[in-house]
């Protein structure tokens, strides 16, 4: 099997599980095909190359943040009859304003596949490996990278102040 | 970046020092380090160079970002100190409150000085993050944890559309670097259509954070429902940031793609004066006018970014400190006020009850309005001025609608100076020294804020 035969499939598998995300109904469904989704997603990082973000995307999306998912949908117990009525109208409104803008960036991606070829010929193939991305992170990008401590740290406060227990007052 | 090293650490030792249960402390080192921060700030605008030669990819403290840092650095400073009376409320918090929002200072000063999109990113989640949560802080009080829960959905959103965005606009210019994005999209090597859809979607992410008309719904619940010295921060830190960074990114980065940008924040900023200014008006509590005349202002300040001036830069910025130290007066005294229910009747009688609060109430209120010689008056006039030969249409829209405006800031104004009726139940309001340190600093920057404009 050729390699275009190997991108075609898993982008409609992608395609597909994305898609299934979407029209599930039973939320729990609906996550499981999102899990399936990163995984496929990940697999398309690897044939780009791009091994450190296949790996990474695994760990934090499909393991962390969806395992997060399912237990808070779990713990909501959503059912039919907890779900909001929307009126006809806002869901015809939203089904055209979702249209045109799915119209838009399918035509702007028009653009994108010449460049996506230019791309793909400049590309070196060992770019997306994690020796590179190490040296790229600690030398030309070692400020945002220490920056991004701050962020951990003020979410982190942020975290403890918003969950640490009060003290109780009894009235 | 000295002065951001120093802005950090100051944070960190608050948070730690806060152990010691001493509010006081914490409040001192706050002062100190964002003062000398402040001072290495204005040290590095006269000498051009900071004391240590910190040069890195991603932040560059050019002029323009040493004046809006020290601004942003002067906000927070006043907005420490005056809501001091509230932070010490509770002792084991206090340390966390402040840290927080010097930790969201720093993310404003990311935002402020970032040169690639990497950094601009960061700072954008430094400063949103900690404000997230502090709009949260009253844990005992439902609003206050809606507030956060509804800013925390609806602005997670908008950074994942803004991230969105970003890709396509990397993918079209093949560069995260402000000045390589700007020549690729001059020379025209960057593809059209790529661009135009990434500029749009950045914009629209943009203008939710700066709180525009067709993405503000979010605006007046979180500024009702968070803490009254939270919602200063907001008003005022977190507006700087987003405007300053929304004029870097598109006035000066977009500037290839300016007639594409420029006719949508057209419509946009006529809808966002004219829907801010006529929901102020419905008004009945003073948070919530606050918020709504954050998104008429938010509407003025845009058109500054919309004109094609050398002058922008220093017009918006102008705008801002008249709006800034105008809020923060504003702010304190509602701190002082201290209405359970947050209404505009709350007020009445404000301005008998204590003179000086009375005159700074009135002096920051006509500055919002735009009443000549206050600082106020000179921003609205800087950027309308600077417009007026471009988009006259514009402009006339938004002096009309700031007539508008002045009718709930003088209606408020009316309600705070009106006689009490019960003359029985007035009780003197007291601010703390620093509070009135604060609110004689805010009423003096607007009173001279006129003659640094010239």
């Amino acid at each position: 099997m050729s390699l275009e035969t190997i991108t075609t499939i898993l982008g409609g598998l992608t395609i597909g599980a994305a898609l299934m995300v979407v029209i599930s109904r039973h939320p729990v469904r609906s996550v499981l095909y999102l899990v399936l989704t990163f995984f496929l997603i990940s697999s398309n990082y690897i044939l780009m190359n791009a091994q450190f973000l296949a790996v990474v995307n695994i760990i934090v999306y499909a393991g962390a943040i969806m395992v997060l998912f399912l237990f808070v949908l779990m713990l909501l117990n959503l059912d039919k009859d907890s779900e909001p009525k929307t009126h006809i109208l806002v869901k015809i409104a939203s089904v055209v304003a979702g249209g045109i803008l799915f119209t838009v960036l399918i035509a702007a991606l028009k653009d994108g596949i010449a460049l996506g070829e230019a791309a793909a010929a400049s590309a070196q193939n060992n770019e997306g490996l994690v020796q590179n991305l190490g040296q790229l992170l600690f030398s030309k990008y070692v400020l945002p990278f220490e920056v991004s401590s701050v962020l951990f740290i003020a979410s982190m406060v942020g975290a403890v102040l918003l969950a640490k227990r009060e003290k109780q007052v009894i009235d | 970046m000295d002065a951001l090293i120093i802005v950090f650490v100051t944070g960190l030792i608050s948070m730690f020092i806060a152990m010691a249960k001493k509010p006081v402390l914490v409040l001192a080192t706050a002062m100190i380090g964002l003062s000398s921060a402040l001072a290495l700030m204005i040290n590095q605008w006269w000498t051009g160079t900071g004391f240590i030669q910190l040069n890195y990819e991603g932040l560059l403290f050019d002029k323009p970002s040493i004046l809006y840092s020290s601004l942003a650095i002067s906000f927070v400073l006043l907005i420490i100190a005056g809501g001091y009376s509230y932070f010490k409320q509770e002792v084991e918090h206090t340390g966390e409150y402040i840290s927080l929002l010097i930790f969201s200072l720093v993310g404003a000063m990311c935002m402020i000085a970032f040169t690639d999109l990497f950094m601009f990113f960061l700072g954008l989640e430094i400063l949103s993050i900690p404000i997230y949560v502090m709009v949260g802080s009253k844990k005992r009080d439902i609003l206050s944890t809606e507030a956060s829960l509804k800013y925390f959905f609806t602005g997670s959103l908008a950074t994942g559309i803004l991230l969105f965005g970003t890709a396509w606009v990397y993918g079209a210019t093949g560069s995260f670097k402000i000045n390589e994005i700007s020549a690729a999209i001059l020379d025209g090597s960057a593809k059209g259509a790529l661009l135009n859809v990434g500029i749009l979607i950045m914009m629209a992410a943009f203008l939710f954070k700066v709180g525009a008309a067709p993405f503000h719904f979010w605006s007046p619940d979180v500024y009702g429902g968070a803490p009254t010295i939270v919602t200063g921060f907001m008003a005022a830190v977190v507006k700087l940031a987003g405007l300053f960074a929304f004029l870097k990114l598109f006035t000066f980065t977009f500037w290839g793609a300016y007639p594409l940008w420029s006719g949508a924040l057209f419509g946009i900023i006529i809808l966002t004066v004219i829907v801010g200014n006529l929901s102020a008006l419905a008004q009945t509590r003073f948070k919530r006018m606050l918020a709504f005349s954050s998104i008429a202002n938010a509407g003025y300040a845009l058109i500054a970014i919309m004109n094609q001036s050398n002058w922008s830069t220093w017009n918006l910025w102008m705008y801002i400190y008249g709006y800034g130290f105008a809020i923060i007066a504003l702010i304190i005294i509602s701190l002082l006020v201290n209405d359970e229910n947050d209404s505009i009747e709350g007020f009445r009688g404000v301005g008998r009850k204590n003179p000086f609060i009375g005159f700074v109430l009135t002096v920051s209120l006509l500055s919002l309005a735009g009443v000549p010689p206050l600082a106020g008056f000179f921003g609205k006039y800087m950027v309308f001025a600077a417009a007026f030969k471009q988009y006259p249409v514009l402009v006339i829209t938004a002096i009309a609608t700031s007539g508008i405006g002045m009718v709930y800031y003088l209606r408020f104004f009316m309600t705070a100076m009106a006689k009490e009726e019960n003359e029985s139940t007035v009780e003197k309001l007291k601010p703390s020294i620093l509070q009135t340190i604060v609110l004689l600093i805010c009423a003096i920057a607007l009173l001279i804020g006129g003659y640094i404009a010239y």
